[in-house]
Parts: C-alpha cells; structure tokens; sequence
C-alpha cells in the first residue's frame, strides 16, 4: 500500500518535472533562434534574456522535481533505475540543500539576466548601434538634451 | 473484505513500473535536451561570427554561458549527483560577470568624451563669469 502511494507520488512528481524540462529545453532552443534570426540588437537582446531567464528556470524545476521523484521510488524500481539507467539514486542525500541551492540559482537569474541585458542594450545605444527600420520610437535618445547628448 | 482495501492498487495500476517509466522519460528528455542545448549553442556561435557589432557578440556570448548552466542541469538530471549544483551557481555567476564587463568595455569611451565635455563646459562657463 505505501509503495504503491510512493510509486504515484513518484510518477506523478517525474511527469511534471517532463512537462518542466521541455519547456526548458524548448525556451533555450527559441532563444538561441532569436539570437540568430531576428533583425536587430535591441531584438536580439530581448529574445536572450528571455531564454535566460525561463529557460534555466524551468530546467531547474526539472531537476528538483526529478531528483525529490526518484528519491521516492520504492526500492526494487530505484536499483532498477540505477542499474538500467546508470543512475545514482541518492536517498540519504540531503535534498533541502539541493532545493535551496536550485532556488538560490532561480532568484539569482531572474535578478542578473535583466540588469546584464539592460547595461549591454544601453552601452549599445550609447555607442551608436543601428535600429531595426521597423522600430517606431527611440524614447532614450529623445530623454537625452543636446546638452549633453552622451552622458 | 472492504472495498477500499484493493481498489485503490488497481486504479493505480497496481505495480511500480508505471513510477519507473516516467524516470525513465525524463532520463531520455535530458539526454536529447543536451543535443538540443549543443545545437542552440551552434546557432549562438554562429551569430557571433556574423555579428555586426560588439555588443552583437556579447549578447550572444551571454547566451552561450547560460546554455553552458542548462548542459550542466541536464548532466546533473543524468547522473543523479547532487555535487553538480555548486558548478550551475559558479557558471551563472561568472557569465553575468562576463555580460558586465562587456557592457563596460563597450561604453566605458563614450562615458569618458561625455565626462571631458562636461569638464569643458565648467571651465568655460567658469572663466566667462570672471571676465564678467
């Protein structure tokens, strides 16, 4: 009886940590097609950030998902799972200190990504760098007096 | 024999196996997602081959060690260590390191004309008020 909750319990963390590591995966990937594809810097640079930012969030979910699922596995299935799969299934492990470190990392994403693309975007638009010929406004470069145009 | 006793197993498909596939789905997710991330991290080198201006590379090179963290993610779900975790918190740490000090390089000659022009322009004024 308690296996089998454990095995639902397992399934059901290991199903959303899949739906979480595609999503991921797939962020990342649209990302990097941003970065190659579309026309601009300023475009470019928003099609990074937001790769970083939900990209490394979601594959992070995944792995404390993963890792809490198949710590929960009963016993036979997780030296099954070490056997077939050359994975190291580590109960003992203290998997509060991964969680922590995992959300660690998440915070300090979602605060890094934005400022780093924010001061790359604007010492690109204090060097000069070119817009798309589709963009409709530059409300830096009007916020600038003629005064001191390059502060 | 109550009801509930062996109901429950069988709306649960009653074995581990069912527990043991999803494992197995997100081992075979991981390993497909780090060739995804390898070919990702070929369409950012190729920008930044191509990339007009520097501040093209550095963006792309930002990129580059964010994908870097997610391989590490994903060999992290592959083995089941939990050792991996510290390098995914050192490698993001030195890639936003690394997008700061780009940004600094690009702007650093433009914020010095701006600072020599404002000293110029003190002075001026300075001089324009003792010869008044």
């Amino acid at each position: 009886m308690q296996d089998t909750l454990d095995a639902l319990v397992s399934g059901l963390l290991n199903c959303v940590a899949a739906f979480a590591l595609v999503s991921g995966i797939f962020f990342m990937f649209v990302g990097a097609l941003g970065v190659l594809r579309l026309p601009d810097f300023y475009t470019r640079n928003h099609a990074a950030s937001k790769c970083i930012t939900l990209g490394v969030s979601g594959l992070l979910m995944a792995l404390v998902l993963h890792l809490a699922g198949s710590a929960r596995l009963p016993g036979p299935a997780q030296q099954r799972l070490e056997q077939e799969a050359a994975v190291e299934v580590d109960v003992e492990a203290p998997i509060t200190a991964a969680v922590t470190k995992a959300l660690l990392v998440v915070v300090f994403v979602f605060v890094s990504a934005p400022v780093g693309s924010h001061m790359l975007a604007r010492a690109a638009h204090l060097a000069g760098v070119g817009f798309w010929k589709g963009t409709l406004s530059d409300e830096l470069a009007e916020d600038r007096s003629p005064d001191d145009a390059r502060r | 024999m109550p009801p509930d006793a062996d109901l429950l197993p069988l709306l649960l498909a009653a074995d581990t196996g069912w527990a043991l596939r999803t494992a197995y789905v997100v081992q075979w997710l991981a390993l497909s997602g780090i060739v995804v991330i390898c070919g990702s991290i070929a369409l950012c080198l190729i920008r930044i081959v191509i990339g007009p201006t520097l501040a093209d590379r550095g963006a792309a090179l930002d990129v580059i060690g964010v994908q870097l963290v997610g391989i590490i993610i994903l060999l992290t779900i592959r083995t089941g260590s939990f050792l991996f975790v510290d390098g995914i918190l050192i490698v993001s740490l030195l890639a936003f390191a690394g997008t700061i000090a780009v940004a600094q390089f690009i702007a650093r000659p433009y914020m010095r004309r701006a600072a020599e022009a404002r000293r110029a322009a003190e002075s001026a004024s300075e001089a324009q008020s003792e010869g008044a």
